[in-house]
């Protein structure tokens, strides 16, 4: 989706944040939001279900200031991490720039985390990308609870392709903007100039 | 673009100031054009972009032609007899682009879809300069080597 506007010097990115049901996806641009000054961000959008769970999307659009002359606006996404909901998870990814997998640290959630980066991967390949060349970061999530898996283990089974990875606890913010920092450059990095 | 598409608003709805409010958004909901200065440009864009996605999918899983075997454009309209949201989709050299019209008390819908179809022919005829905005393409890289210092200096803009 990225657009660089020469003229006006304006870059758009599109970042979207995967991982299983209940991980803090949500959580992550909720916090996001609320520590950002109001300048900055636009509405955040939730399309959710009666028990707020997320159906379709969330969206929040933040402006990231400059860089190199350059004004930088993120569209920041969640995906619906229930199993359910996988054709909107593919709608979602469509022209995406960069994505932050978050996964959930406890041990009885290890499986959704495989089935959801294993559904990251082929969902990524249905639409021509390539995960060992786009973007990618992995978020640990809930540090802070018991009966986690150690992230040696994360490490292992689930970053297999080596990319930057944080330990988060987003209810808390910890974390959060650690994460979307490392994605955010990692993105401009790739910027193509189109010349 | 925003000057172009105003020129032809403004040749086929010359007398209705006010009456309407006309959106153009990009694929992704970015807004290109509105007549409206509400705050709540940006969401437009972005609901109509995921509707429109989740109506296309539809389309296509339900069997139906793909609307790129059509000679006419698939529409969404989610409206009563005289007030609500019409969608219609056009191309500007190869790119996608979204044109939403709000209307209320409209007397007159079917004249109302007919024009905005005639107005919609005429969009996809705006040349947008190549050298203003242009997609990605897969050649050189713009940025290289961003420092840590550079992405906090971003972020120090956000109150972070």
């Amino acid at each position: 989706m990225s657009f660089v506007n020469y003229q006006t010097r304006e870059i758009n990115c599109k970042l979207v944040y995967y991982g299983p049901g209940l991980g803090g996806k949500t959580t992550n641009i909720q916090y996001i939001y609320q520590k950002t000054s109001g300048d900055n961000k636009g509405k955040i959008i939730s399309l959710n279900t009666e028990n707020e769970r997320t159906l379709f999307f969330d969206f929040l659009p933040l402006d990231l200031g400059e860089i190199r002359g350059f004004k930088t606006r993120f569209h920041l996404y969640t995906v619906p991490g229930q199993v359910f909901y996988e054709a909107s998870r593919r709608l979602v990814l469509r022209g995406v720039d960069g994505i932050i997998f978050v996964a959930d640290s406890q041990v009885e959630r290890m499986e959704a985390n495989i089935e959801s980066f294993n559904g990251l991967k082929k969902n990524l390949i249905e639409q021509g990308y390539d995960i060992t060349k786009i973007p990618l970061v992995m978020q640990w999530n809930k540090r802070d609870l018991p009966n986690i898996i150690p992230t040696e283990d994360l490490e292992r089974t689930l970053n297999t392709i080596d990319v930057p990875a944080f330990e988060a606890v987003a209810t808390d913010g910890e974390g959060v903007f650690e994460t979307l920092k490392s994605i955010t450059k990692i993105v401009l990095m790739n910027l193509k100039t189109g010349s | 673009m925003k000057r172009g598409i105003e020129k032809l608003i403004k040749k086929h709805f010359p007398l209705t100031s006010g009456s309407y409010f006309f959106y153009v958004f990009g694929e992704e909901g970015i807004p290109v054009y509105s007549n409206s200065n509400s705050d709540d440009n940006q969401s437009i864009g972005v609901l109509v972009s995921g509707s429109m996605k989740a109506l296309e999918h539809l389309v296509q899983i339900s069997g139906l032609p793909s609307q790129k075997n059509q000679d006419e454009e698939f529409r969404f309209s989610y409206a009563t007899s005289d007030t609500g949201l019409l969608i219609n989709d056009f191309k500007v050299e190869d790119r996608n682009y979204f044109f939403v019209t709000k209307f209320t008390k409209e007397k007159n819908p079917g004249k109302l879809r007919s024009k905005i179809r005639l107005l919609i022919f005429d969009l996809a005829t705006i040349s947008l300069p190549k050298s203003k905005v242009e997609k990605n393409k897969d050649t050189k890289q713009l940025f290289t080597n961003i420092t840590d210092k550079e992405v906090d200096n971003m972020f120090s803009s956000l109150g972070i």
